[in-house]
């Protein structure tokens, strides 16, 4: 079994630091490039570096609140955030200036640009008497706050969604641990499964989307195929997953996570507690943690070309892994 | 609903339930009826409550017909004195035998004609002891998780432990699993009872039934099934039931009003009797398979406080506390013979406790004796200066010689060393630090072999075989776990197991389970396994929120002591044997492996393609969305554009009069 491979990845360059926000992570995001690094945390201003050497590029002012979302075009040149200050803001990546802003009823949490890059979807909390809702803005021209269309989610509100392939759908993941396809133009759920047992927490699409991982409150991450929501893999931990990402290169499933901030003191103040794990994507296995997070990570993700990783953590700090040549050789019996 | 209520009107009071028939008296003419009708009340009836009734027919001639009816005031009273005075002698030829009135009726409306019970049909349990012929002797242990909703139970394989065929069910106990002592059965909770299970497949063997059972004990040689609930009703006021296992039925049953510890009949050591204690008055020692007392009485002693039997002969201890005239005495006695094989005056006692060796070579009463005494308002003793002493008696040895040991300190977790003549106990209190003493029983002294200071244990756990033994700091101790081997006191390992809540030695001492059960911590649930040496094995975490980990008790070995010596001896040529399966078994397990990988990556390959197909299906799609090729990373390769950024590596400041001198 694997626990005597774990101290041959533990050889890992050492990990550069990224310290720009004051309170905890939210998301961690590359651009498809893999040249900048975009942070956004409970403090109203987003930042974006740069991955060579972890300067910072600049950072995204104005939002009032915590932005819980962020997202980069594929051509990187706008970003897109969401926020609990009920709004939705595009940026120009090279100036940092906010091109456009929409106003919601209730906190953004989750926001993606579709593959195309000409709509932003957005979804919003259900607080304040206001139901969960996804909304689509066209984004060639200013929306002026009206949403192309929008849907409501009736029952478990939605915790995490990305665009399916294509941009035909959204697939969401809910608060309940519901996965559904949602066709927002038409205004129906196209499917739900359930193969979770608590919130999900995050969802993160493999390069050519045709696959994704879920992580979720039930200590478990699952990889799921995005045209039928078939389960096929599960990777199972003994603490919350906050955040998972499949790496691009390698046949590797990296999570991050943690127990509930307030369990936090009830353990003991032990650094290895809040690692990132690896796991093997078809043996189910893990085989290697990373520490270093004195909090519980919030969000993980590889390197677009699969060489290096990235995780943001309730500590507020980003670090930026590069993996050392072992990793890459390295193989299971 | 209206039934419920119905059920719950006033009802008549029928007043058979409170009188009894008194039968098996001695046939006495009218000059002494009077005495015997005396005799009875005093002796038998007074103390259970106030008699309201009572008559002693006669025939025509004045003399008693050898039964006496009695009314009590209350059921209560009635049934107490049944069970007490039933089967209680009053010379050399007559015996009571007491029932209930009520019971009249019963045999009054049974059948003229004798009808033959039905044979009950066969049913085959199948092998109960087929886990122990396991091919590698290993050991099965039970796991309570998920919540308590899920039970597995594993084959222990170190390292990859295996669940049993059929063993993983729902709901399987309702709070928690329990295995007998000898391991042929598991006992699950309900709240209409107990079930058993066992077998190679765990199918249930039989049903007990006790309304929302709380707490079991087996006799040791898991005949009898002992149950205890809290819930009584008028109708069934009896909260212990006593049920033979094989049969299912129920063989007697207890009031239990007094507060106690339980188990509250403690079985002798091959289940042939058990006994209570009526503190302060009497010992009661019942044997089986009759179920009534022995010798239809039970034996009185005042003051009697606590007893317990020796777990490997049939001698039971029990303590007197002491009164104003009398100090306070241990008493040895044989059963069923009733024979005092040692007595041992104690003075200045407050409390004892008893604790016997496993293997029954020594008894040792903790005593917690003090300086001075006085009485509070209520004539509540308080005791001054309390100290504790070790009476240890040497149960192996003629006449039994008792010796002492005197310890200032406050004194817990006192455990015996299994097949040892050790014993160790935590000394101290908390907030001066605790110490871990260690004593050896030698042949003409106690002595004190080993003080181990500043240890933060709450629990002492000896391996079943003796020798090595654990400290643990268990709960709120923060899970620090010492190894040590007692042979030569070292230490063989320190580890952790933070929040650990459980402690539990496998049957053969070879592997020790430490577990954070979720019962008393939501989170990390898990239990770790180490070696009897404190080396941590692996850790069982992937099943989540772990309730309880129970390993599956073995029946005593069949060996002879001069066998297992001989072993001990030629345990080179066994181990060689076992060295080389030991590598053929990881090479196959290799190899499963290897090939279970194999299997599982043509799996993803063939899930993989299919996705595959789709995504270039795709393509065409995905160049009019966007306009260029990014498929790859590199796909719009030409679109690249090479830029150079210059970054400062090194930032040097050179004074310039430092500076070499040019050559003019």
């Amino acid at each position: 079994f694997a626990f005597s491979q774990l101290s041959q990845l533990n050889q890992i360059m050492k990990p550069i630091c990224l310290l720009g926000h004051m309170r905890s992570i939210t998301q961690v995001r590359f651009n498809r490039d893999g040249d900048l690094i975009f942070t956004c945390a409970k403090d109203p201003h987003p930042s974006i570096w740069f991955a060579l050497n972890g300067e910072r590029l600049g950072s995204l002012v104005g939002h009032n609140g915590a932005v819980w979302c962020v997202d980069c075009r594929w051509d990187s040149k706008k970003v897109l955030t969401g926020s609990a200050d009920n709004s939705a803001k595009l940026w120009d990546t090279e100036t940092g200036k906010c091109v456009l802003s929409v106003d919601t009823n209730s906190a953004v949490r989750s926001c993606g640009f579709d593959f195309a890059g000409t709509s932003a979807m957005l979804t919003t909390d259900k607080t304040m008497g206001y139901k969960c809702t996804i909304l689509l803005y066209d984004i060639r021209q200013d929306p002026a706050g009206q949403p192309a269309c929008q849907m409501l989610v009736p029952e478990s509100k939605i915790t995490s969604a990305v665009w399916g392939p294509l941009s035909r759908f959204l697939i969401t993941g809910h608060e309940n641990g519901d996965l559904c396809q949602m066709d927002v133009r038409a205004q129906k759920v196209i499917r739900t499964e359930k193969h979770h047992k608590g919130a999900i927490n995050d969802i993160r699409m493999y390069k050519d989307g045709t696959m994704f991982v879920t992580a979720s409150k039930d200590h478990t991450a699952r990889l799921i195929d995005s045209y039928e929501l078939q389960l096929f893999k599960t990777y199972k931990t003994e603490r919350p997953v906050n955040s998972a990402d499949i790496s691009p290169l390698r046949p590797h499933v990296l999570l991050g996570g943690g127990q509930e901030a307030q369990d936090v003191t009830t353990s003991g103040a032990h650094v290895g507690k809040f690692d990132a794990k690896f796991f093997h994507t078809v043996y189910e296995e893990e085989f290697a943690r990373v520490k270093g997070h004195f909090g519980p990570i919030n969000s993980v993700g590889f390197t677009p070309d699969g060489r290096g990783f990235v995780t943001g953590g309730e500590d507020g700090f980003v670090r930026l892994h590069s993996f050392d040549n072992d990793y890459f050789d390295f193989e299971f019996e | 609903l209206l039934g419920d209520i119905l059920a719950e009107k006033p009802q008549e009071k029928k007043a058979i339930n409170n009188a009894l028939v008194l039968s098996g008296l001695p046939i006495v003419d009218s000059a002494r009826i009077e005495r015997l009708q005396v005799f009875i009340r005093d002796k038998f009836l007074d103390k259970h409550g106030e008699v309201v009734k009572f008559s002693m027919p006669t025939d025509e001639n004045g003399n008693s017909l050898g039964f006496a009816l009695c009314c009590f005031q209350t059921d209560q009273q009635a049934l107490d004195a049944l069970t007490d005075i039933q089967g209680a002698s009053l010379d050399k030829m007559h015996t009571l035998n007491v029932f209930k009135f009520s019971d009249f009726n019963r045999l009054a409306d049974a059948d003229d004609e004798w009808k033959p019970p039905e044979k009950a049909p066969f049913v085959d349990r199948g092998d109960l002891r087929s886990w122990l012929r396991e091919d590698r002797c290993h050991d099965q242990f039970g796991v309570l998780h998920t919540a308590g909703s899920v039970a597995t139970i594993y084959w222990h394989w170190p390292g990859d432990p295996q669940p049993v065929d059929s063993a993983t069910r729902n709901n399987w106990t309702e709070s928690r699993l329990h295995w007998s002592p000898l391991g042929t059965y598991l006992a699950t909770y309900h709240t209409k009872g107990i079930a058993l299970w066992g077998g190679e497949k765990f199918e249930q063997i039989n049903r007990f039934q006790h309304k929302n059972v709380q707490i079991i004990d087996f006799s040791p040689c898991e005949r009898y099934l002992v149950t205890f609930s809290p819930s009584v009703t008028k109708e069934d006021p009896h909260a212990i039931k006593m049920f033979e296992v094989d049969t299912g039925k129920m063989k007697r049953s207890f009031l239990h009003e007094q507060a106690a510890k339980w188990p509250v009949f403690k079985w002798s050591h091959k289940g042939e009797f058990f006994a209570r204690v009526q503190t302060g008055k009497a010992l009661q020692v019942f044997e089986t398979p009759s179920f009534s007392l022995l010798d239809k009485k039970s034996i009185s002693v005042q003051d009697v406080q606590d007893l317990s039997w020796s777990p490997t002969d049939n001698i039971l201890a029990y303590w007197i506390a002491e009164t104003d005239n009398q100090p306070a005495r241990v008493i040895l006695m044989t059963m069923p013979e009733k024979r005092e094989v040692a007595t041992k005056m104690l003075f200045n006692v407050a409390d004892c406790r008893m604790h016997w060796h496993p293997q029954g070579n020594y008894l040792c009463v903790r005593v917690n004796r003090y300086t001075k005494k006085k009485l509070d308002a209520d004539n509540t003793p308080k005791y001054i200066n309390i100290y504790t002493n070790f009476e240890v008696f040497r149960m192996r040895e003629k006449n039994i010689p008792v010796e002492k040991i005197e310890v200032t300190d406050a004194v817990s977790c006192f455990t015996w060393e299994p097949h040892g003549s050790k014993f160790a106990m935590v000394q101290g209190i908390a907030s001066k630090g605790l110490s871990v003493v260690f004593y050896q029983v030698n042949a003409h002294d106690i002595e004190k072999v080993k003080v181990l200071e500043k240890r933060n244990v709450n629990t002492i756990s000896w391996s079943p075989i003796g020798q090595h033994v654990v400290l643990a700091g268990l709960r709120s101790a923060n899970g620090g776990l010492e190894f040590i081997d007692t042979s030569d006191m070292k230490t063989t390992a320190n580890q952790e197991h933070f929040g650990a809540t459980d402690i539990e030695w496998d049957p053969t001492g070879r592997y020790v389970v430490t577990t954070v059960s979720f019962w008393h911590v939501k989170v990390d649930n898990a239990s770790h396994v180490y070696s009897s040496h404190g080396t941590l094995l692996y850790k069982l975490n992937k099943l989540e929120r772990i309730c309880q980990f129970a390993w599956r008790p073995r029946p005593p070995t069949l060996l002879s002591d001069e066998q297992i010596k001989n072993i001990k001896k030629n345990m080179k040529t066994y181990s060689r044997r076992f060295e080389k399966e030991d590598l053929q078994s990881s090479t196959r397990a290799s190899k499963e492996l290897l090939e279970k990988r194999a299997r599982l990556n043509t799996e993803y390959e063939k899930w993989r393609a299919k996705l595959l197909e789709k995504f270039r299906g795709e393509k065409q799609k995905r160049l009019e969305l966007r306009g260029v090729d990014t498929d790859e990373l590199d796909s719009n390769a030409q679109d690249f554009v090479e830029e150079t950024l210059e970054f400062p590596i090194k930032v040097e400041r050179i004074r310039i009069d430092k500076l070499p001198q040019v050559a003019e």
